[in-house]
């Protein structure tokens, strides 16, 4: 089931240590590679720059902010998406709305369902 | 009568009888002569004895000559003409002739006939008086023309003396020539009193007079000139005056005036005049001063016998009387009454106002009522004083109308009618003023009530032109009542710049104007280029025909609702994120602690108390709602359970700080990690163990700096470093990852010895709580 993730280069940017060391353990066990995980804003948007990865998992807040400008850069590089959040709705501006949301607690079901539609529509 | 016969022609044969001594004429052409006359001709003896009777005089007196010849000539006269027969025969006998004298006969049938008689003595050759011959001429038909004409004299007379309308005569030096018995009695005049005076003498007002003869002077015909004459009795009556001036060639005679009295219709017009002058001014809202003016001087011009009418009106007290109008009264007794009290012999008024029925005093003088106010009242000349109450619709008095005289005076039927209508009338007057004052009063009230809200509202007409606006409608954008009345709504201030909300507004009015309720969320602009959210409603006013007269926009500022809606929005989604967040970070303490857990058992030890201080870290930041947490009780919260009761294992020293509830957390785990492998592995293990934290505060500004050691002695030697496990990395990377922190974690030989470096800078959730009101005043403002 995970085989179509496996050695797929997932950049983390997730503020709260104990669920990126989550995302990282599940991610894993997915056959993925971690890039990452990252907690600041300023590292994750150099990082977008560089690239190196197939996939972006963002938490759509870090340290009180919003995560579009990364999110903004990783499009510009056609990097396909998934967001995490723990809001109930997701504000990110409209042309984010195709992007898949995983919302906290998740399984590693639903990222792994999340990681395939995102991958996917990166990949058309 | 002597007139009417001196202008009698001659008698043809007047001449004949006393011509005939003198002629000696033949004796038949003579009596062919006296029987052909159409006059009756008698003669008789100077005993009366019938001489002669011509045929007209058989036709006159219906007697023929042979019954008469011989017979006495008292056959002919009526008995109340005897001494006159008597009388005439001395003339006779003194040879006088008689001219025609009018007397009466009688007739054969009985009839009496008057006649006109001349008689001529009969003198004889020796001039001796032998008897008379008299020539009769009926006058009969001629008297009853006479009479027709005294009669229609009479008539006339009558007529111009008794007519309905008074008339004079005026010479050029306006002096009364004659005037018919109506106008005299008119005036009260006998006639010797009034002809002969000059006109103007009659004449309450001077310069009418002086209009009056002016004209009449250039010749000038008056008609129907309205004059006011004054009686003999001082009263006044108000007349029309029509006349012209009776000249001949040219030269001024005397004036022809008719004087037609319209005193009662004057006074029934006037009162009626005052009535509809009050009643209009009380429709007006003209001042209650005036209408009791006009209702005071109706009475007074009214008089014809010099009334002074008075308003007192009742305080607001029920006791005492206060001045209403009195413009006649001598201003110092309206001052002295004033304020007087009302009471059972309070003067009239007084009186009036207390018994709440009419109070006559005919004469002030002698009237017990007035005994307080006697002296003051005959001091200023006031003899009598006729009061009534001024009673409202509900019977309570309001005052007094009152009318004195300088002569003691009764009131008629008529006067005290005319009182009670006029005191109907400043009845309306005062209560309507009431009505109004409440009116008044009342819409002074609502609008203070209006003032004070806290909404915004305004009247407008029904297709939205502003009428009226409340203070905290201007006052919130800083408008004054100018900027806004008289305007359409919708291009006032408020809804300036915004066109999609003056459409709004258009069809909100449309809407209400057929009578249609809205209400809806809508930015004004208030000061400046701020602008509020109001809860606005636009509601038709409706009177009872149905039809929408004026619409009341209101609205109530409702940003401050909106903000606390947006904050608990805000709040509610924070607390949704971070249970969300924490639900999370318990599934990867789930996840971590399965992975380094041998057993079930192991697990669930490891896994309780990792959450316990996850749990208790959140106890002591809920404590602060979220604020912070203080070091020294998260330290304590976490060493405790390890404390061994009368012994000090732990050893806490140093500065105290406020974490930010992140730092809490994050150090409160690595805490736990720390304290969980003291009592699995180190300085918990045994009696002599003790574990010493120190905390210290470095450098300042955003350099500062929390730094921590926790150092283990006296436990089990430490064989060099663990497989790094959950606690090791939730020390050495989470503390950096997740604070920005570090982590030296050193396994001594004497125990563990972990050097933790926080920075103290503001914390984050700080710095997203100042966002969201950053966001919410732009909100605000934009």
């Amino acid at each position: 089931m995970a085989g179509e993730l496996q050695g797929l280069r997932v950049l983390v940017v997730e503020d709260e240590f104990l669920v990126a060391m989550d995302l990282e353990l599940m991610l894993r066990q997915c056959g993925c590679a971690v890039v990452g995980p990252i907690g600041d804003l300023a590292t994750a948007l150099r990082k977008a720059e560089e690239g190196g990865f197939d996939l972006a998992l963002l938490d759509v807040n870090v340290g009180g902010e919003p995560v579009t400008a990364v999110a903004e850069a990783l499009q510009a590089h056609a990097v396909p998406i998934v967001f995490c959040t723990g809001y109930q709705a997701g504000n990110l501006p409209r042309r984010f709305a195709q992007a898949p949301t995983l919302k906290k607690p998740f399984q590693v079901g639903d990222m792994v369902a999340a990681l395939r539609a995102a991958a996917g529509h990166g990949a058309a | 009568m002597a007139k009417l016969t001196a202008r009698r022609p001659p008698v043809e044969t007047d001449a004949a009888p006393t011509a005939a001594p003198m002629l000696k004429p033949d004796p038949r052409w003579l009596a062919a002569l006296v029987d052909s006359s159409s006059e009756a001709i008698i003669s008789k003896a100077m005993d009366g004895t019938i001489t002669s009777w011509n045929a007209a005089a058989e036709k006159m007196y219906g007697y023929q000559a042979a019954e008469m010849l011989g017979r006495s000539i008292q056959m002919i006269v009526p008995e109340d003409r005897l001494e006159e027969l008597r009388l005439v025969d001395e003339k006779l006998v003194r040879g006088e002739r008689v001219a025609s004298f009018e007397t009466v006969r009688v007739t054969r049938d009985g009839r009496r006939i008057d006649i006109a008689l001349t008689i001529s003595p009969i003198i004889d050759a020796r001039g001796m008086v032998v008897g008379s011959s008299g020539i009769c001429h009926d006058i009969s038909a001629r008297l009853s023309t006479e009479d027709e004409l005294r009669r229609s004299q009479r008539d006339l007379r009558d007529f111009v003396e008794n007519s309905a309308v008074g008339l004079h005569w005026v010479g050029p030096d306006g002096i009364v020539l004659w005037a018919n018995q109506t106008e005299l009695d008119m005036l009260g005049y006998r006639r010797e009193e009034y002809i002969g005076r000059h006109i103007a003498d009659f004449h309450a007002d001077q310069p009418v007079i002086a209009d009056i003869l002016e004209r009449l002077l250039r010749t000038e015909q008056l008609n129907n000139y309205e004059a006011r004459l004054r009686c003999k009795n001082g009263s006044i009556r108000h007349v029309l005056i029509s006349s012209n001036v009776y000249s001949e060639r040219g030269e001024f005679i005397h004036t022809r005036c008719i004087t037609n009295d319209i005193t009662d219709r004057k006074r029934a017009e006037i009162l009626l005049a005052a009535q509809k002058r009050a009643l209009e001014l009380i429709a007006s809202g003209g001042p209650l001063e005036a209408v009791l003016e006009t209702l005071v001087r109706a009475f007074e011009e009214r008089s014809i016998y010099g009334a002074l009418a008075s308003v007192l009106l009742l305080d607001d007290d029920g006791v005492h009387l206060r001045h209403g109008a009195a413009p006649s009264l001598p201003e110092a007794y309206n001052r002295a009454i004033d304020r007087v009290a009302i009471g059972p012999a309070a003067g009239s008024c007084g009186t009036a106002a207390f018994r709440r029925e009419a109070v006559i005093a005919s004469d002030i003088a002698s009237d017990p009522l007035w005994r307080d106010f006697r002296e003051l009242a005959l001091r200023h000349g006031l003899r009598s004083c006729w009061s009534v109450p001024i009673l409202a619709r509900d019977d309570q008095v309001l005052g007094t109308y009152a009318i004195y005289y300088r002569e003691p005076r009764a009131p008629s039927a008529e006067d005290l009618q005319v009182l009670s209508v006029l005191a109907r009338t400043a009845a309306i007057a005062v209560e309507a003023k009431r009505a109004d004052a409440a009116l008044r009063e009342s819409e002074r009230h609502l609008r203070r009530i209006l003032d004070s809200l806290a909404a915004m509202v305004v009247v407008t007409t029904p297709d939205g032109t502003v009428l009226e606006v409340n203070r905290t409608a201007l006052e919130l954008a800083g408008l004054t009542p100018g900027d806004v009345l008289g305007k359409p709504l919708e291009k006032t201030w408020w809804w300036s710049g915004a066109p999609e909300r003056q459409a709004e507004l258009r069809a909100a009015i449309a809407a209400a104007a057929a009578g249609a309720e809205s209400r809806f969320d809508v930015r004004l602009r208030v000061a400046g280029e701020r602008h509020m959210t109001f809860d606005f409603m636009l509601t038709p006013l409706i009177d009872q025909r149905g039809r929408v007269t004026h619409l009341i926009p209101s609205a109530i500022d409702v940003t401050a609702r909106k903000r606390a809606e947006r904050q608990q929005q805000l709040l509610i989604e924070e607390l949704n994120h971070r249970v969300k967040n924490t639900l999370a970070i318990a599934q990867s303490l789930t996840n971590q602690t399965l992975r380094s857990s041998p057993s079930p058992t192991s697990f669930a030890a490891a896994f309780q108390g990792r959450l316990a201080a996850l749990a208790s870290a959140h106890t002591l930041l809920a404590q602060t709602r979220w604020d912070g947490a203080m070091l020294r009780d998260l330290i304590q919260a976490q060493l405790d359970p390890y404390r061994t009761a009368g012994r000090s294992n732990v050893t806490i020293t140093g500065e105290d700080v406020s974490l930010e509830p992140d730092a809490a957390l994050t150090l409160g785990l690595a805490l736990h990690e720390l304290a969980t492998n003291a009592a699995k592995h180190g300085a918990f293990t045994c009696p002599a163990g003790r574990v010493e934290i120190a905390s210290q505060i470095d450098g300042s500004g955003p350099e500062r700096r929390l730094v921590l050691t926790w150092s283990e002695q006296g436990g089990p030697a430490v064989a060099g470093d663990p497989q790094a496990g959950f606690g090791t990395t939730m020390i050495q990377r989470g503390l950096a990852y997740q604070l920005g922190g570090s982590a030296q974690l050193e396994f001594r030989p004497q125990g563990v010895h972990c050097r933790i470096e926080l920075p103290l800078a503001d914390g984050r959730l700080r710095a997203q709580m100042s966002a969201w009101l950053d966001e919410d005043e732009e909100a605000d403002g934009g």
